[in-house]
């Protein structure tokens, strides 16, 4: 089957004042994993909901292949969903469940009993076929959950935070599990979450969502190293964002003004061979510093008051160990790692 | 002097400490014991005693004879069966639809429909019973609207008769199978409702599938509610059965205001618990039956 | 009449603590007898006027249901009423199972009862007659003259309501079959009797809408419209009459009547006979009939002057009424009641 395209263009929701999605446009290819990554209220959730069919958008189109489903029922978009509470049926055992699409569908038994085996397989839960939904694990109803909407090949693939009520080794696990599947299946996948870690290690293509509109859609490491604006920036780990003037050039001559610049805390160096010849140098006071293992975590307290955190890897620890809060350094970051900010997303 | 070891002391009083807190909350149940033992065990063991006397106050065998060979208790058990059972069915097919337009319904409006429907239970039953005659009759509202608008000519008969009897008994019942059936939509997970559309089952197959047996336990105890509950039923019945309906309830009055027997209307009155334990007995071993069934996914 | 049929254990437990005879140097009478208006009426017509002539106090205890008092004063040997006050087939139930004093006929006037309404242990006073009634819209001022026309559902066809009980019912089964008044008994206690009656009612039965189970209700639907034909209490056939568009007629009415009765084992038995003669006297038994629409026993009452004109139409023991009546025969009843009920509740409920 081949994976299909989703067109999503110009996707208005409101409830009541409140503006979830606002006039979102938005390409998704086919056989893409694309994460919807935003903080809470962002809308993504909302869009995921529209896509399903659950939602009923105020304005806007969705079309998936080359069909209109704007108004089309979710039961014949033939969509899989797994939800954040993986929304099994409690009265049917685990075969029962993965079976049902299947049963709808009216596949013979013995088949739908062998391809549902054949998903719970995949899953590796095949021993866990005649268990009560009950009797499992997190770990084990996310895979059952995963199973049920793999079972029936569907077009489109939709996935609701699916991994967040998992610890975190299981989740870790789990976003490797799924992502091979996707690369199995090659089905067009839409995932949504809020954690970027997640959204990094698992995407072809992230689209940070704030505010109901699409902030930026790139691939994880564009997204990352060159955020296209503040928020984005400020959600995709620990960035800091620092006035041009509070910065001068590795040679001590001033910043250029008014721009503004994305540092992230592990691209700064105590010292200053560590650089290339062009990049920034800030000074300020250690306001605390800490040893994490991989790392040392320092808050630096610049003159105009703002704190800005640094990460300094152990292996190269550049004097850490002997440096003490209220302690004068200076920090410095390569140009490559100094991304300036377009002035508009403040 | 003995010696006492510190440790075996301490196990001691903490195990006495336990019984002495055990025997403190059984002992607030006592007053309630006492009550259900007085008000409800005693009267029921003096009716039984009583079923068993005759007129003149000797002991017989014979109200039982009598009971169990007469062809109207027969009936009687009949028309009680048939009457909790159509109460039943109606409450089903008239309540699973309401619980299920409430629980979608949004919370706030859900609660105002709910004292609604719940107006109904704070009327006496006898006003209401009264009510549907006035409704009912030949010349009531109803007969008259239908008439109005050609769909009979002649008034239907639509009390004095197991008709009217049902619709009295399913207005009363009705709000005590919702709640329960209500109660049990209302906590099911709505993603499971997504998740079997999303699959591609159409709302009646969602409703089938997953939704009634999500709620079945809700659905379950309506049920046992109103069958229980109608099986000793007698305003109704005597108002609006125009003595065409029969119940054990009905009997009872009779054998007492007619023959002064009290003999024989306590042996009605025995059977009458007798069929309610039994349909209890019924209803929790289906119960019992279907989660064996389920849980072994057979 | 003591129609109300569930006894109140609450007001079994007050009659025995309440009425501790105490000692007072007057005559002091226990009467236990029906409550509401009709009680009022038996206090203001009879027993008090009485009671102030022969110099008793009078203690008044009301029951709904009088048998069962009876029983439970008799059989618990503490019997505080004096005299009580019963329908006349609870009378005849009453003295079967030994409750009753018989009467002291030195002291009370039979002669001056109909003969069909004597009886040894109770003495009865008033009467109601089960009428035909029916709605004068449906048949105009023409109702049904006899219960064979009653039966006659082509010249009168329409819903009918009887009473679900077996009593009157039978007998007035049999008169439409033909039987005459005065046979009526005889033909009950025959072989086939019962049977006959209540085949005639299965006759009727695919026209009866309603089996009334209370006097009140069987006004209430010939008022309404629900039914055109009903059989019921002259008392409520004539509150019909008063409310809606509705007749009757005393022809072939069945006469109940209530009673007053000594319990066995009373304390002031001559005192009780004196207040329940006291009680019966022609005046007092036409003064009653100021209150309520129950016809006297005592034959004197009928004499000019006692009753007004007007009223004398609305009484089943009028002389103009009772020709073609029958005298319900609380023996009977007592002997065949139960088979006879049971008959005919199976014939209700094929």
């Amino acid at each position: 089957m081949t994976p299909l395209p989703i067109t999503i263009e110009t996707l208005r929701k409101t409830y009541g004042e409140f503006t979830a999605l606002d006039d979102v446009s938005l390409r998704i290819l086919p056989g893409e994993f694309l994460t919807l990554l935003g903080p809470s209220g962002s809308g993504k959730t909302t869009l995921l909901m529209a896509l399903a069919g659950f939602t009923r958008p105020d304005s806007g189109r969705i079309v998936i292949g080359d069909r209109d489903v704007t108004r089309l029922a979710p039961n014949k978009r033939d969509i899989g969903i797994v939800f954040q509470n993986y929304a099994l049926f409690p009265h049917m055992s685990v075969r029962e469940n993965v079976e049902y699409p299947l049963k709808i569908r009216k596949v013979p038994r013995r088949e739908a009993r062998d391809r549902a085996m054949a998903a719970l397989e995949r899953v590796k839960l095949g021993a866990f076929a005649d268990r009560d939904i009950a009797a499992l694990s997190g770990g084990q109803r996310q895979r059952v959950a995963l199973a049920r909407a793999i079972v029936y090949e569907p077009r489109i693939m939709l996935m609701d935070e699916p991994l967040s009520a998992l610890d975190k080794n299981l989740r870790e696990h789990m976003q490797f599990e799924i992502r091979r599947l996707h690369d199995d299946l090659g089905i067009t996948t839409v995932y949504v979450t809020h954690d970027q870690r997640e959204a990094l290690t698992m995407s072809d293509r992230i689209a940070v969502m704030s505010a109901g509109r699409i902030q930026q859609i790139d691939a994880p490491q564009e997204i990352y190293h060159r955020p296209r604006s503040a928020f984005v920036a400020g959600f995709m780990g620990e960035a800091n964002i620092l006035a041009a003037t509070d910065c001068r050039a590795l040679d001590g001559r001033p910043m250029q003004g008014p721009h503004r610049v994305m540092v992230r805390a592990e691209n700064f160096h105590l010292d200053r061979s560590a650089c290339g010849p062009e990049g920034l140098s800030l000074g300020g006071r250690i306001a605390a510093i800490a040893f994490r293992g991989e790392n040392w975590l320092i808050h630096l307290a610049l003159a105009s008051g703002q704190e800005v955190m640094l990460s300094i890897p152990s292996r190269q620890s550049e004097g850490c160990e002997s440096l003490k809060p209220g302690q004068d350094i200076t920090a410095h970051a390569d140009a490559n790692h100094v991304h300036f900010l377009a002035e508009e997303a403040a | 002097m003995t010696r006492i070891d510190p440790a075996v002391s301490a196990t001691a009083d903490l195990r006495r400490d336990l019984r002495r807190e055990t025997a403190f909350f059984l002992s607030l149940s006592l007053p309630a014991l006492v009550l259900v033992g007085l008000c409800a065990m005693l009267p029921i063991l003096w009716i039984l005693r009583q079923s068993f006397l005759t007129l003149r106050g000797t002991y017989t065998l014979s109200n039982w004879e009598k009971l169990l060979s007469s062809d109207l208790t027969w009936r009687a058990i009949w028309s009680t069966v048939e009457l909790s059972a159509g109460t039943l069915v109606l409450c089903c097919i008239l309540g699973l639809p309401l619980a299920l337009a409430l629980a979608s319904a949004p919370q706030k409006l859900a609660n105002r429909l709910l004292v609604l429907l719940m107006l109904p239970l704070w009327t006496s039953i006898l006003v209401r019973t009264y009510g549907w005659l006035v409704l009912l009759r030949r010349d009531g509202l109803v007969n008259q609207g239908l008439q109005s608008i050609g769909l009979t000519d002649t008034p239907l008969a639509l009390v004095y008769n197991f008709t009217g009897t049902l619709i009295g008994m399913v207005h009363f019942m009705l709000p005590l199978f919702v709640l329960p059936t209500y109660a049990a939509l209302r906590d099911i997970d709505h993603n499971t409702i997504r998740a079997s559309a999303s699959m591609g089952a159409s709302l009646p197959r969602t409703l089938v599938s997953v939704v009634l047996p999500l709620a079945a336990g809700g659905i379950r105890s309506g049920s046992m509610i109103v069958f229980i509950y109608t099986l000793g039923f007698f305003i109704t019945p005597a108002i609006l059965g125009g003595g065409q309906v029969n119940p054990i309830a009905i009997r009872i009055e009779r054998t007492l205001s007619t023959f002064q027997n009290w003999g024989a209307a306590s042996a009605l009155g025995i059977l009458l618990l007798l069929l309610v334990a039994l349909a209890a007995a019924l209803l929790v071993g289906v119960r019992h039956l279907l989660s064996r069934r389920g849980g072994h996914h057979a | 009449m003591l129609r109300n049929p569930l006894p109140s254990t609450l007001s079994l437990a007050l009659l025995a603590t309440v009425s501790l005879p105490t000692l007072v140097t007057a005559q002091t009478l226990t009467i236990t007898a029906a409550g509401g208006d009709y009680g009022q009426a038996l206090k203001e017509a009879m027993w008090s006027p009485a009671a102030q002539e022969l110099g008793y106090d009078i203690r008044e205890e009301s029951q709904s249901d009088s048998l069962a008092a009876l029983r439970m004063q008799v059989m618990s040997g503490t019997v505080t009423t004096d005299v009580i006050h019963l329908g006349s087939a609870e009378a005849a139930q009453a003295a079967a199972l030994d409750l009753l004093e018989p009467l002291d006929t030195s002291i009370v006037d039979m002669d001056s009862l109909p003969e069909g309404a004597r009886n040894a242990y109770c003495f009865p006073f008033d009467s109601y007659g089960t009428v035909m009634a029916w709605n004068t819209e449906t048949y105009g001022e023409n109702g049904p003259k006899t219960w064979a026309e009653f039966w006659d559902t082509k010249t009168f066809p329409g819903r009918r309501a009887l009473r679900a009980n077996a009593q009157d019912n039978l007998e007035i089964a049999l008169l439409s079959d033909g039987v005459a008044p005065t046979e009526v008994y005889e033909v009950l206690s025959s072989e086939t009797g019962l049977e006959r009656a209540i085949a005639r009612l299965e006759e009727l039965k695919p026209d009866v809408a309603i089996w009334w189970t209370s006097g009140a209700q069987s006004a209430q639907i010939l008022a309404d419209g629900e039914v055109d034909l009903v059989v019921t209490w002259n008392g409520r056939a004539a509150a019909a009459k008063e409310q809606g568009p509705a007749d009757y007629s005393f022809k072939g009415s069945i006469i109940g009547t209530d009673c007053l009765a000594v319990p066995a084992g009373a304390q002031n038995v001559e005192a009780a006979m004196k207040l329940i003669a006291g009680m019966t006297t022609a005046e007092r038994e036409a003064k009653l009939t100021d209150y309520i629409l129950y016809g006297p026993l005592n034959k004197g009452a009928y004499e000019p002057g006692l009753i007004p004109e007007d009223r004398l139409p609305l009484l089943a023991t009028a002389p103009q009424n009772a020709g073609t009546s029958v005298y319900s025969d609380a023996a009977w009843w007592v002997e065949n009641g139960e088979a006879a009920q049971i008959a005919f509740d199976e014939m209700i409920n094929r």
